[in-house]
């Protein structure tokens, strides 16, 4: 199943990966509420300052804070729900943060906020006077524009910074400049940065709207007009070539571990050789669309015999992250494991196959440890249709579990298994650990919160290991709901933190499997033993699916009855084609039950939740081989041979005894 | 001059069956080309893929191989009888002897008739291959100046490998590029008309062209020639005095500045444009104003809007949009910065990249496959129509197979990729070896330019990249040549080849030597787009009036007038609008938007009048998807459509607020109305309708009942006027 396709996209001075959220969908009955934050307005604020905000989404009940992931910025609740009074401190830091709110349902989805140190002033009309060094907020004019004039100076430059995207606004800015005279002197036809140096003194005008004249609420942007790169709003370069834009960048290169260049314009390719040994391996890797930047990487390489090259290989889009059936997320940066059959000079020609002049980073080393990671708050309502994606959250109620999946986005040949653990809890909530396994892209990480864990909203540090690397995961949100993926775009972003909300609610139902790790042969059946609490009056059968064992279209569920408090994942191995390795499992269902508001008075209301068990480990193991019997001679006339007795059927992993019981696994860390 | 009549066409005729028998017969050069010439191998009988009740012919006998084989050896020979030729199948129908659909093709005592049966009677032979082969042919004469209403013989000689010439004149084929100025006989006879210029007879034998090109003067004096301001008169200019055809008068100021603004910048001059023009006495006013117009928004607006519907910016579906706007407002900004031509042309043909790095790669989104795209780059950058040759060579051309795959082989390797955006793919070239299949012969054709060497491209190369260093580079014979055309008949209303995406050597140029100099001009100002425009509408040509003198009303390829062109339905609407000051509303788009400024054909949809009026869909490259005739539905339409009504009526229209405007007299007013229609003042006699219409409407009325009345007044002259052809037609 196709689900997705993402392409990269930037956010601030985050650096983005490609990642895959699982759709959440909106069913004809109540989901659990889980907090959405749709806009925030204002959408910037002045350093020093104080600002009132105004919210707007869904489930907000209870929202008691905004919480920022920038730090300086002190957040009281207004007397009417849902406004805020920001105070900005003077020291704090500007930029684009992400901020979301904790309400009674846990902490929501964040939206971009600007913190500037310029003056913030607002458009309110179609026309606004303002001056270089404002910053200019407001919304976009539907089906019109909006005029911003300011006096300039010939000679003097100026930069128009507009980048909608940062608050995961829907605007797509355009921006034209007029002189005086209403010439057209400069334009942006996409957000960014704009400098242009004015001929002549006078009233410089900028025009602004949406590419597509739309706009409302969600069409939030924020403009400053400064002296170049004096905004404060600027991104921050992930990558810094020291070679010059200007420079001969047709010349051949000699590499040694990587090198940070710039892609020439219009595709034209980058030279770079390296020597290699017989049986040497290197790992080919450029990055660049990884990094948020507009680039599609592309490069082959070659054998070179003097001036002679000789084609080796090519290297594109890296293939899926993980099993088709999961998610399908391509990724623009190519990577080549490359091992020379002979000594001598090799050659990586190097190119973008879009047409800009983009920064990259090339590495030629040698197979190591190496790898990014992204966490991936998991589903919260059943899909009814599969092709729909809503934003998310991670609510964690009252003695439940809420899970994260986690991509890894290796590097360097690196295939080993990346633990998996978390920090920053509040008291009562704990991480249940978790496995990238060998060779795998995903893994899981679940919390859990005790029955009386109090309720919270903030960020949490998911980390993975692997050695002595140690890397902390980034979090990723779906920035708008999209009904038909396949008819409308879907946007996701990375987030500046990863956030976990505890509510103040029994979870409905804990799946937990009687040991953290099963073990058995690839001749073997799947017995996990389970054990069901249920809670808030919760008694329906419950119908698990499974997570996590690998490309299958037939993967095992397991059926408990109404009022079930036990049941157990069974599965073929053979037959779910699990070849030996580590397989973090996480079962999945629905739960529909009674949810109680405040109001002791009001009715409850039936909602629908999806439910993930606490994690665990499927390690399938290699059978052993079985004895080799004598072979009658194939010469032998088939009358004379006797007929060979059926081979007996080995005797599998452990078969006899629950597995789990028998052979307690250790746990995942200890797995080397 | 030659004067063959009727009893030398049968000696030539005679003398051909008699040379014809000399020779051993060959079937590709003796039978095919009676099939040819009796239309049983056209496209509308034998030769359509299908065939025609199960007998089948290569089209135009391109490939006599197979007729052989269907001829001769399908359905076991039935068509073919030696032991009693008369009795063939193939030559009973040919004569309606057994009913045949489509008629009597021969006649049973002609010398084809004969022939054919000869053939039949020894055996059907195919010929050896050591046989000649036909080399090519040779009109006689190939260009005559030809007095109005005369005649003209023309002899056709085929030259074969073995150096032997042979008379076909009767066995060919001849067609005019201009059927309004002569006609053609069978025979090859030449008839012209009355009407005096250039008309080329395209003559055909087996896959062999040759042209005869009549010149047909006026004969009039011409004493006194404007002055000529370029070499665009200096060319225009000797051929009028060439053909005796005296030139209109220089249009005056007002009629000038109309023209210009609509044709650059396609709305009409305001009144106070107008009046600031008038009143201007600097001599080099007019071209001050087109500088003006070529800096205007207005004219990236326009002529975005062109290059929009031939760069396929279609939206058929409402997930295009996003594509559609960025890829309009890429072409209106190139168009604004003045991106050289050939550069503009590359960066859509080499588009690599998503909608956000690379707009032009919007044009691979209609353009799906191989076909579209090189068909679409040879006849919208090249003014080459390639499409015949893709399953057979080009019956009007010298492209064959071969040369279309070659030419298709350079966008072998586009390839896509999807993003995160439902109908934004990425575009890009995979690495591989760029090669066409060429249908018929089954065998790869590596890229090659229209009549250029085949190129060698290393698999990792963008073969799209030597395309553009083919197409832009200055010897390319035919890429200036087709932006010239193009934009020549867009501010003449009518190319120096018609149609002006058909350049072939069949379909001629009416002024060879213009187009040559137009192209080398372009070329040589490093492909300016605006220097090109200024070239053209600075030129005393185009200034001319499109009032004939009393000899140039019949004039219509030679541009001793200006040829007076409906307004395109864009134009129009703002034109209108501007008129009777009221504004569109298009979906989405700002109240008062220009249609001209549409970015996508999405509009038409909800706009009648636009749909009405022939705005093009983007569904092709052709300009001819822009209808610009007139239909009575048209008519109609602005006679009492209810959009039309209510923009008059509006409120806040032009003639509310005449009525109600108590600080101008009616004459004023009148004036303003006539300087917004037809960018001048109104005639006295037009001032005095008026005014009596006025009076009509108002008299005996006071008051609220005296504003209403005027109003109605207004509307009814405002109504009137956008239905004069002054109005909707720029002359």
């Amino acid at each position: 199943m196709n689900r997705f396709r993402i392409m990269p996209r930037v956010v601030g001075k985050v650096v983005l990966l490609p990642v895959l959220l699982l759709p959440l969908i909106l069913t004809a009955q109540s989901t659990i509420p889980h907090p959405i934050l749709n806009t925030i307005y204002p959408c910037a604020a002045q350093v020093g300052r104080t600002t009132e905000v105004t919210i707007t989404g869904t489930d907000l009940e209870g929202a008691s804070r905004l919480h920022f992931s920038a730090k300086g910025i002190e957040c009281k609740a207004g007397a009417k729900p849902n406004i805020f009074t920001l105070t900005i401190a003077k020291d704090a830091p500007a930029g684009y943060c992400d901020v979301r709110v904790v309400g009674r349902y846990g902490i929501s989805n964040p939206r971009g906020f600007a913190i500037t140190k310029l003056p913030v002033v607002e458009l309110k009309d179609k026309t606004l006077k303002a001056s270089i060094g404002q910053v200019i907020m407001g919304k976009s004019l539907k089906q019109d524009q909006a005029i911003i004039s300011f006096d300039a100076k010939k000679g003097e430059a100026v930069q128009v910074l507009c980048k909608p995207e940062m608050l995961d606004s829907r605007m797509e800015s355009v921006v034209a400049i007029r002189n005086a005279s209403g010439s057209a002197i400069a334009r942006m036809d996409s957000e960014g940065a704009l400098t242009f140096t004015p001929a002549t003194d006078g009233v410089h005008a900028i025009e602004l709207r949406d590419l597509m004249f739309r706009g409302d609420a969600e069409y939030a942007f924020v403009l400053a007009v400064s002296k170049p790169g004096a905004s404060g709003l600027e991104d921050m370069p992930v990558l810094r070539p020291k070679e010059k834009l200007d420079a001969d960048l047709s010349k051949p290169i000699a590499i040694e571990a990587a090198y940070q260049g710039w892609f020439p314009a219009r595709g034209k390719p980058r030279y770079f050789t390296f020597a290699a040994k017989k049986g040497e391996v290197r790992i080919i890797d450029v990055k660049s669309a990884s990094l948020g930047l507009d680039a599609d990487p592309f490069f082959i390489v070659e054998k070179m015999d003097g001036d002679k090259a000789t084609f080796i290989a090519e290297a594109s889009d890296r293939p899926a992250l993980a099993a088709k059936d999961e998610f399908d997320a391509g990724w623009a940066d190519p990577v080549y494991r490359f091992e020379a059959k002979e000594d001598g000079m090799y050659r990586v020609k190097l190119r973008n196959l879009f047409p800009t002049r983009a920064p990259f980073e090339l590495s030629v080393q040698p197979p190591g440890v190496g790898f990014e990671l992204v966490a991936i708050p998991s589903e919260i309502a059943p899909a009814a249709k599969k092709t729909a994606a809503v934003i998310t959250s991670a609510p964690l109620w009252r003695g439940g579990v809420s899970t994260f999946k986690v991509v890894a986005l290796r590097e360097r040949g690196f295939t080993g298994p990346i633990t998996l653990s978390a920090e920053g809890m509040p008291p009562g909530v704990a991480d249940l650990g978790g496995v990238i396994a060998e060779g795998r892209d995903v893994g899981f990480i679940s919390f859990s919160a005790e029955e009386k864990a109090e309720p919270w909203g903030g960020a949490v540090r998911i980390i993975g290991k692997s050695g002595d690397v140690s890397k902390v995961a980034r979090g990723a949100t779906v920035v708008r709901a999209t009904p038909d993926i396949t008819k409308g775009a879907i946007f996701t972003r990375l987030t500046k933190e990863v956030a976990l909300g505890v509510v103040a609610s029994d979870a409905p139902l804990l799946i937990e499997p009687s040991a953290p790790v099963y073990e058995v042969a690839t001749t073997g059946k799947i017995d996990v033993p389970l054990k069901l609490t249920r809670r808030a009056e919760f008694a329906d059968a419950v119908k698990m699916t499974v997570l996590g064992l690998g490309a299958t279209t037939l993967p095992p569920t397991v059926d408990v009855a109404a009022k079930g408090l036990v049941g157990s994942l069974k599965g073929d191995v053979a037959k779910l084609k699990l070849t030996p390795g580590d397989y973090p499992v996480v079962l999945q269902t629905t739960a529909k039950f009674e949810l109680k508001g405040d109001d002791p008075k009001a009715k409850p209301k039936d909602v629908v939740a999806t439910v993930h068990s606490k994690p665990f480990l499927v390690r399938v193991t290699t059978a052993p081989k079985p004895e080799p019997k004598p072979v009658a001679k194939p010469a032998a006339p088939p009358v004379a041979a006797k007929p060979a007795p059926k081979a007996e059927p080995k005797p599998v992993a452990k078969p006899a005894a629950p597995p789990v019981a028998a052979k307690p696994a250790p746990k995942p860390e200890a797995k080397k | 001059m030659h004067r063959l009549g009727l009893p030398a066409f049968l000696l030539v005729a005679l003398a051909i069956s008699l040379r014809a028998e000399e020779r051993p017969l060959n079937f590709t050069n003796d039978i095919v080309p009676i099939f040819t010439k009796a239309s049983c191998n056209s496209g509308g009988c034998h030769g359509k893929a299908s065939g025609q009740n199960g007998f089948k012919l290569s089209l135009l006998g391109f490939e006599p191989q197979e007729d052989f084989e269907h001829i001769v050896k399908e359905a076991r020979g039935r068509r073919v009888f030696p032991a009693a030729p008369d009795q063939s199948l193939l030559l009973t129908k040919a004569i309606n002897l057994t009913p045949h659909g489509g008629g009597k093709k021969l006649d049973a005592k002609s010398d084809e008739y004969a022939i054919l049966k000869k053939w039949i009677s020894i055996g059907m032979p195919w010929g050896k291959d050591t046989d000649p082969k036909i080399v090519s042919i040779e009109v006689q004469p190939s260009q005559q100046l030809m007095k109005l209403k005369t005649n003209q013989q023309l002899k056709v000689l085929a030259k074969y490998s073995d150096g032997y010439v042979r008379d076909v004149t009767r066995s060919a084929l001849y067609e005019p590029n201009d059927k309004s100025m002569a006609e053609t006989t069978e025979g090859g006879l030449v008839k012209m008309f009355e009407l005096p210029g250039e008309v080329a007879v395209m003559v055909r034998y087996q896959s062999k062209i040759a042209v005869f090109r009549a010149t047909a003067p006026l004969g009039a004096p011409v004493a006194n020639l404007p002055k000529s301001k370029n070499f665009i008169d200096d060319l225009v200019f000797n051929k009028l005095k060439m053909l005796g055809l005296p030139p209109s008068d220089i249009a005056d100021d007002n009629t000038f500045i109309r023209r210009v603004t609509i044709d650059i910048a396609g709305r009409l001059p305001t009144p106070s444009e107008v009046q600031s023009f008038i009143s201007d006495g600097n001599p080099k006013k007019r071209e001050a104003w087109v500088d003006k117009l070529l800096a205007s928004d207005e004219y990236a607006d326009y002529f975005a809007g062109k290059w929009s519907s031939l760069l396929r910016n279609k939206r058929a579906e409402p997930k295009d949009a996003r594509g559609n706007f960025v890829f309009h407002r890429w072409i209106r900004d190139s168009l604004a910065d003045n991106k050289r031509y050939d550069e503009f042309v590359r960066d859509v043909i080499t588009a690599t990249g998503d909608i956000n790095t690379a707009p032009p790669v919007t044009w691979y989104r209609q353009a799906k496959d191989t076909t579209i795209q090189m068909e679409d780059t040879a006849q919208l950058f090249l003014g080459q129509r390639l499409q015949c040759a893709q399953c057979h060579h080009h019956p009007f051309e010298k492209w064959s197979q071969q040369d279309y795959y070659g030419f298709a082989a350079f966008f072998s390797t586009v390839s896509k990729k999807a993003t995160n955006l439902p109908g934004e793919d990425v575009v890009f070239t995979k690495r591989a070896e760029a090669q066409a299949i060429n249908i018929r012969t089954k065998q790869p054709v590596k890229p090659t330019g229209l009549g250029s060497p085949t190129l060698a491209l290393a698999p990792d190369d963008d073969p799209r990249v030597a395309l553009a260093d083919w197409m832009g580079s200055k010897e390319n014979p035919f890429f200036a040549k087709a932006l010239v055309n193009r934009y020549w008949k867009h501010f003449f209303n009518r190319g120096l080849i018609e149609p002006e995406d058909d350049m072939r050597d069949s379909n001629p140029p009416s002024n060879p030597e213009l187009l040559d100099a137009m192209a080398k001009s372009f070329v040589a100002s490093g492909y300016d787009l605006k220097q090109l425009i200024r070239t053209m509408v600075q030129s005393t040509t185009y200034q001319l009036s499109a009032v004939p003198n009393s000899h140039n009303a019949i004039d219509r390829q030679n541009f001793s007038r200006y040829y007076p062109k409906r307004l395109q339905a864009e134009v129009l609407l703002d034109a209108i609008n501007n008129v009777v000051d009221a504004k569109s509303s298009f979906d989405g788009m700002p109240v008062g938007t220009r249609a001209t400024a549409l970015p996508d054909n999405s509009f038409n949809t909800t706009n009648y009048f636009l749909t009405v009026f022939g705005r093009p869909e983007g569904s092709s490259a052709c300009e001819c998807e822009r209808t610009q005739e007139s239909s009575l539905a048209q008519s109609l339409h602005l006679i009492n459509a209810p959009d039309i009504q209510k923009k008059l009526t509006d409120d806040k229209g032009r003639a509310s607020l005449l009525a109600q405007d108590d600080k101008c007299n009616d004459e004023a007013k009148l004036t303003e109305i006539y300087q917004w229609v037809a960018s001048r003042q109104p005639t006295p006699q037009q001032v005095k309708l008026g005014l009596a219409h006025i009076e009509k409407r108002t008299a005996g009325k006071a008051d609220k009942e005296l504003i209403a009345a005027k109003r109605q007044a207004y509307e009814d002259i405002l109504w009137a006027l956008i239905n004069t052809k002054e109005f909707l037609f720029n002359h």
